[in-house]
């Protein structure tokens, strides 16, 4: 085999414990595990079959090793920017949620490498802790608690007033009352926490509320005056009856698992809008495992490497769903790289691209001649060490063959003698230079 | 010329200091005093003291250079100035001006903070500035902030007040009897008043930089070489746009230095005065906000100096970052799957213009005088010849004594000559959306005028023979050639380090081909074994014959596995293993499952599951991981030739015949469609009831929609299922689709059976009239028919309605691949802009350029995606395939 | 929002715990040197850690104390990542 070559007899005279040894050295705790399971606890196979296992894994270890001055960043890029045109420019998608749209596909790849402050399709995969994941019920009522619930949510139609009667009556839908799990009762003392006058249930069934309207919040000056009525309107209708902030919607999706054979069906909540702090907090909820699509809240509330992981999760998730094969690596890099400040930036002029300490490197990417101008201003030096900087000077990058700075002269034969003669004081090694780093 | 690697000195320009452009310096650049707007005399010659003075440099053939003595060819040119009769403000600068109004103090200058701050904040400034620019500069941004804020000077008490300041150039102060607008030499003094000491807590370098030098009262004016006139055909001049704009702002500065000659009111000079500040600014950018743009008189936009460098085609995109180069051809492409994927086929005519300068040694200088004799229109001729001993250079078109010149030439020289067979080139396509869109090729003169390509190799440049056209650069110098020969060539490519895949393989052709070679009842006869081994350059034995009597005959797995590395092994599913040909194990009743065993294919189909490009972990992938990138090649280029070999041999074709099924399959199909009918009609009814269950979240109009879409969408699935089932196996349209050559099951059923449901916006169609898509419909009809369900396939064709829906989607779709490439293009840019410095280190961290350590290992674990599995650095599994070997005494358990 | 400041106290302690988070640990001055010395790298170029993050609040670390960081990684099943605390 010829990925073999140039490891000549390396290692293989080693016993076997010596290479399992080397093995778990060399080799990244991934793979030695899977090879100890598979090979080295594997009674089945021959001894010498596996010191030439073991060994091969080693060598094709070594020889999967990125070269130095690999432009990784360059390939990365490359690697999820090409398949992008291939990518749906649906901007919603029925991702086997029939429930909501999610933003997916190319919009929400750009979203995400945009850093977006809020995502044009925030969502919450909450999981439910050991007690509640089992019973749709339990499962409902945690969803019932998220659910930011106003009382305009509840109502069948807007409150009813008439200009010059301090009045104004509710009427309520009881079913959605249900859906939501408010009570009349709670209604009534949200009305009344919210000190708008006299309130009292006109009816159960219907369920219609009566508010009498009190002088502080409605002076008899204004009572004949219809604007005054409907901003009260307005503003009992966005009354908070319970929920969390931020979450519209929440809907109960059933999950079949198998534990030990056994077919289990488990519950969880999805939810439009999102809020990780205030859910995280909800009793029944699986805190350890709740999930949000705003990169920016999780930084906030789980820190920056939450969301680094979170990056890498949800642009693989987007590639898995457009069906595309990109090498996490690839992912992995770009998310250290937006992280890297210990905030999210954004690959753009506002985040990684204009940070860079090179001018030309910002000038030449976009609004160009602000950037020379404030460099000006700052008295910045342009160090030449940057891909676009060394092309714009017309010199080699120091990236792939341009990182090697070694360098020795080469002169055919016959000048090489005549310049040995002339220069064996100076020293050959004049011409030589090594790199910085 | 100086050529590469002889002589060169290596000039390293090591950094660039960027500063504000001091008055000093403009003086000093300054070899003539403009005074005059006219730019030339009525004889023709240039006005001394206008925008065309000789002293700016000469331009004209011939012309010798008043200042330096130079002809056109060596004069740099030189700069002028503009004495400006009051100073004005440069736009740009102007936001630094407006901080620095802000934070120092309107009377003292001095900054706006205590002295103990002060002091403190330059210390943390300096700690700041060596490690950590981002934070120094968000520091200084606090500062700013906080000395903007404070209203009373802490150094010499008097009250500060607020500055308003309107984009690009207008400041004003809001004093307590009224706003104020501040002039340039108000501005101006403020500046200066700023001590050298404060200066950097204000961002700016005092040691190259002074405040003031934002407001000029000398303006710089460019050479000629800047700004070169144009002579039409018709003989007039025509000028550059930034002597155009240079004229209006010397009017306008003529203008203003008259009025104030002769005293005119204030109001006029202060009118003046605006009007060149705005001019200035429109010199230096046209497109800033609250400006007249200089126009032409057409009222077409003026380039200025910003235009210049901005965007894609500005210096800076078009001419700095991405430059033109010589030695380069383009043409169109066309397939040629008799030269090696490594090869490219390049036309004679072109490889008489592209030349290498190739050095005469003692051992080529019998092959360089062949050169020469044959001169620059034979191939393969030379082009010049560069005597060393002279150092002249010799034009072979001028030349009649060819046979002489190669006779004098010696070692040393150099001879310009032809591309010939096997020199390295670079071949591309745009867009070049990724590193295998440029890769080396060896060349191949032939005759004709297309480039020509193994089909091969399509895949990693996205290419085909409709038209396309690629671009070939010869290189020319031995180190470029040597390192694109060692990096780019085309079969160090076959993997993709986007996903650990191999991107070069077969497709099409080569699929349908190789998997009717290796299908379960390909028998060969003798002359069939010799004319497909012939085609992949077999030398050696034939095998035994698998049929011995009546006549000889071979398998095709038999001869596919003569290619096959002795010791390789592989099992794995073939694409066609799928639906009734489903199986797991080797145990395969229809072939569909492939096993190699030390390099013999045992069982199971060639398709593209094993031979095609982009399948990761195929054959193809496996060869080329496990046995190098050199043996896949030779696969290519052996192996792969038979596959469409054998399609000359048993011929591929589609008919009408090959998508039309038989009556009572036809039958069948309008059946299920029927059945589908009434089901969605009865949703409909239900939902007109109002008895439809909505599912919980959704409206009942959408729960209803996307019910329909369930239904129509498995009735498209069963209608294709059906259709397929009365295919035969062997026609070609099924082969193909099924081998994964071309085409898919959605193709076939829309041939054979229904086009199905047309989608436009993510939903069924619904647009067009108030209540309904076309006037063929009832109001409100929610049917399949009214809504984009196409019932009709392309074999008995389409209704007119059903026609306009297919073209509605067709032409989103059209719409949609447009609106892609922009965004996701646009996307790449940032990207690459982002990631492009990091590289992996001698250490294996990643870093930027700037040493900044971004990853302590490469992907965590090292591994480059190219040489990986699939993402797998190593695979045990396989690992365990090719070497593990079961202990006798558990086989016998 | 008002309360966000006393909610953030509230969870503290289970933001350790989400499967996001990795495990973080401060390096002792010894450590951390030999890091730096290890991967042949100046504080300033690696990467930082805000002394606002909530785990780094959590750990009570100082600017200038470098964190390590263990992730959980799908390629080389764990992996080690270093972040330098900085104020913002």
């Amino acid at each position: 085999m010829s990925v073999e070559q140039g490891f000549g007899t390396l290692y293989s005279d080693l016993p076997l414990e010596e290479l399992v040894e080397r093995a778990r050295q060399i080799l990244p705790k991934y793979i030695y595990d899977e090879l100890e399971e598979k090979v080295i606890k594997n009674e089945k196979l021959t001894e010498n079959s596996k010191r030439r296992i073991i060994r091969e894994a080693i060598i094709k270890y070594i020889t999967s090793l990125a070269q130095p001055g690999e432009p990784v960043g360059v390939v990365g890029a490359q690697s999820l920017g090409e398949p992008g045109t291939q990518m749906t420019l649906r901007t919603f998608h029925y991702a086997g949620i029939m429930e909501f749209d999610v933003t997916l596909g190319l919009p929400r790849l750009i979203e995400i490498v945009d850093a977006r402050r809020e995502p044009s399709t925030p969502i919450m995969k909450v999981y439910l802790d050991e007690k509640h994941k089992y019973s749709a019920e339990k499962a409902r009522k945690i969803a019932r608690k998220l659910e930011y619930t106003t009382i305009d949510k509840i109502l069948d139609r807007d409150p009813e007033w008439m200009a010059g009667i301090p009045e104004m009556r509710l009427y309520l839908d009881k079913e959605l009352m249900e859906d939501k799990g408010v009570t009349i009762e709670k209604v009534v003392e949200v009305l009344k926490k919210a000190k708008l006058g006299e309130v009292t249930i006109e009816s159960e069934d219907p369920p219609v509320i009566l508010i009498e309207l009190s002088e502080r919040v409605l002076p008899p000056s204004e009572a004949d005056n219809p604007m005054a009525y409907i901003a009260l309107s307005n503003k009992v209708k966005k009354l908070y009856l319970k929920g969390v902030k931020g979450i519209k919607r929440a809907v109960i999706q059933q999950h079949e698992r198998e534990v030990n054979g056994k077919k289990v069906v488990e519950y969880m909540i999805l939810t439009e809008g999102s809020n990780l702090a205030e859910v995280m907090k909800i009793k029944g909820v699986d805190y350890r495992r709740v999930r949000t699509n705003n990169i920016h809240e999780i930084a906030e509330v789980l820190g920056i490497e939450a969301a680094r992981q979170a990056l890498v999760d949800e642009i693989m998730d987007v590639l898995r769903d457009s069906n595309l094969d990109v090498d996490i690596r690839h992912i992995m890099l770009l998310a250290d790289l937006m992280t890297f400040t210990g905030v999210v930036r954004q690959i753009g002029r506002l985040g990684v691209a204009g940070q860079k300490p090179s001018v030309l490197a910002r000038a030449a990417f976009e609004v160009t001649a602000k950037q020379l101008f404030d460099a000006a201003v700052r008295g910045e030096e342009e160090r030449l060490l940057g891909v676009t900087e060394t092309i714009i000077a017309g010199q080699v990058p120091r990236v792939g063959t341009g990182i090697v700075l070694l360098t020795s002269p080469h002169s055919p034969p016959d000048r090489a003698q005549a310049k040995a003669e002339t220069s064996n004081q100076e020293g050959e090694g004049e011409k030589m230079e090594v790199g910085k780093q | 010329m100086v050529y590469i690697g002889e002589d060169r000195e290596d000039y390293i320009i090591k950094s660039i200091v960027m500063r504000m452009l001091p008055p000093r310096e403009i003086n000093k650049m300054a070899r003539v005093t403009i005074t005059r707007p006219e730019l030339y005399e009525s004889d023709g010659s240039p006005v001394p003291g206008g925008p065309r003075d000789p002293h700016f440099g000469a331009i004209e053939p011939g012309e010798i250079c008043p200042v330096c003595g130079n002809t056109r060819e060596h004069c740099p040119g030189h700069f002028g100035r503009l004495e400006l009769a009051r100073p004005v403000i440069v736009p740009y600068y102007s936001d630094h001006i407006y901080y620095m109004l802000q934070a120092t103090c309107r009377v003292c200058g001095r900054l706006l903070l205590p002295q103990e701050k002060i002091d403190r904040y330059k210390i943390i400034l300096k700690k700041l500035k060596k490690r950590w620019p981002l934070l120094a500069e968000a520091f200084l941004k606090e500062v700013r902030k906080e000395a903007a804020a404070t209203m009373e000077c802490p150094h010499c008490k008097s009250r500060q007040f607020k500055i308003r300041y309107i984009r690009p150039i207008l400041f004003y102060e809001e004093r307590p009897e009224g706003e104020t607008r501040l002039t340039p030499i108000d501005i101006r003094e403020r500046l200066e008043a700023i001590r050298d000491d404060e200066l950097e807590l204000l961002g700016m370098d005092p040691e190259k930089n002074r405040p003031e030098w934002a407001v000029i009262s000398t303006l710089p004016v460019p050479p000629l070489a800047v700004r070169p006139p144009i002579t039409l055909e018709t003989g007039l001049k025509s000028e550059d746009d930034l002597t155009h704009a240079l004229v209006e702002i010397i009017r306008q500065n003529k203008r203003l230095s008259n009025l104030i000659e002769s005293s005119a009111p204030e109001t006029m000079i202060e009118d003046a005065w605006l009007a060149l500040q705005f001019v200035i600014a429109a010199y230096i950018d046209n497109e800033l906000p609250n400006i007249y743009p200089l126009t032409h008189k057409s009222q077409r936009m003026m380039k200025t100096l910003a235009q210049r460098l901005k965007g894609k085609e500005g210096r800076l995109r078009g001419n700095l970052s991405g430059k033109r180069v010589n030695f380069s051809s383009r043409t169109v492409i066309s397939p040629d799957p008799n030269i090696g994927i490594n090869e490219v086929g390049v036309p004679v005519e072109v490889a008489k213009v592209l030349t290498f300068p190739m050095r005469v040694t003692p051992y080529n200088i019998e092959e360089a005088r062949r050169y020469v004799l044959n001169g620059p229109y034979k191939w393969p001729g030379a082009t010049f010849v560069y005597k060393k001993r002279t150092g002249k250079q010799i034009d072979l078109r001028f030349q009649r004594n060819y046979k002489q010149l190669a006779e004098s030439l010696e070692v040393g020289d150099i001879v310009e000559r032809h591309m010939i067979d096997g020199d390295v080139v670079l071949f591309n396509r745009q867009p070049s959306l990724h590193r295998m869109s440029i890769l080396a090729h060896k060349v191949r003169v032939m005759p004709y005028k297309t480039f020509r390509l193994n089909p091969l190799v399509c895949p990693p440049y996205n290419a085909d023979f409709d038209g396309d056209e690629m671009n070939l650069h010869l290189m020319r110098s031995q180190e470029a050639r040597a390192e694109a020969e060692e990096l780019l060539l085309v079969e160090k490519h076959i993997r993709t380090p986007r996903y650990g895949g191999p991107i070069i393989g077969g497709r099409q052709d080569y699929v349908s081909g190789a998997y009717l070679l290796t299908v379960k009842n390909r028998l060969l006869t003798e002359k069939e074994v010799i004319d497909l081994l012939g085609a992949a350059g077999y030398k050696g034995e034939l095998p035994e014959p698998a049929i011995l009597a009546p006549r000889k005959l071979w398998t095709g797995k038999q001869i596919v596995s003569l290619f096959l590395p002795d010791d390789f092994n592989y099992t794995g599913r073939a694409k066609i293993n799928s639906g009734p040909l489903a199986c797991d194990s080797i145990d395969c009743l229809h072939d569909s499952y492939i096993a190699i065993n030390r390099g013999k294919l045992l069982i199971g189909v060639f398709d593209k599951a094993a031979i095609g490009a982009e399948v990761p972990e195929n054959v193809l992938h496996k060869i080329a991981l496990e046995y190098g990138d050199a043996k896949a090649r030779e696969l290519l280029d052996t192996m792969y030739k038979m596959f469409i070999r054998m399609l000359d041999l048993r011929g591929l074709t589609i008919s009408l015949s090959d998508i039309d099924i038989p009556r009572e399959a036809r039958e069948e199909i309008q059946k299920l469609i029927r059945e589908a009918k009434t089901e969605i009609e009865k949703l409909i009814s239900d939902y007109r009831a109002g008895r439809l269950e909505p599912i919980p979240g959704r409206t009942l109009e959408e729960t209803l929609e996307q019910k329909i879409i369930g239904r129509l969408n498995s009735l498209f699935s069963e209608a294709g299922k059906t259709a397929t089932k009365y295919m035969d196996p062997f026609n070609d349209v099924f082969v193909m689709a099924k081998t994964g050559a071309r085409g898919s099951e959605v193709n076939i059923t829309q041939m054979v059976a229904l086009l199905g449901q047309q989608v436009v916006r993510g939903k069924r169609v619904s647009r067009g009239f108030r209540t309904r898509t076309l006037a063929h419909f009832k109001p409100g009809d929610l049917s399949p028919e009214a809504k984009g369900f196409v019932k009709g396939n392309f074999r008995y064709g389409l209704r007119p309605t059903e026609v306009f829906f297919h073209a509605a989607a067709g032409r989103e779709g059209l719409v949609d691949t447009a609106v892609k490439t922009s965004q996701s293009g646009y996307m790449q840019r940032r990207l690459m802009n982002a990631e492009q410095d990091l590289y992996v280190a001698y250490d294996g961290t990643v870093r930027d350029s700037y040493g900044h350590l971004v990853q302590v290992r490469y992907g965590e674990d090292g591994a480059d995606p190219m040489a990986t599995y699939h993402g797998k650095a190593v695979n045990v599994d396989r690992l365990i395939e090719m070497y593990g070997e079961i202990r006798e005494s558990t086989n016998h358990r | 929002m008002p309360s966000k400041t006393r909610s953030k106290k509230r969870i503290d302690y289970r933001i350790l715990e989400h499967e996001l988070v990795p495990q973080h640990r401060v390096l002792s001055f010894e450590e951390a040197v030999e890091v730096l010395k290890r991967l042949g790298v100046k504080p300033h170029q690696l990467p930082r850690i805000s002394i606002n993050d909530p785990v780094v609040r959590l750990l009570g670390a100082k600017p200038g104390d470098i964190i390590e960081i263990k992730r959980r990684s799908p390629t080389a099943g764990e992996a080690t990542y270093y972040r330098i605390v900085v104020v913002f």
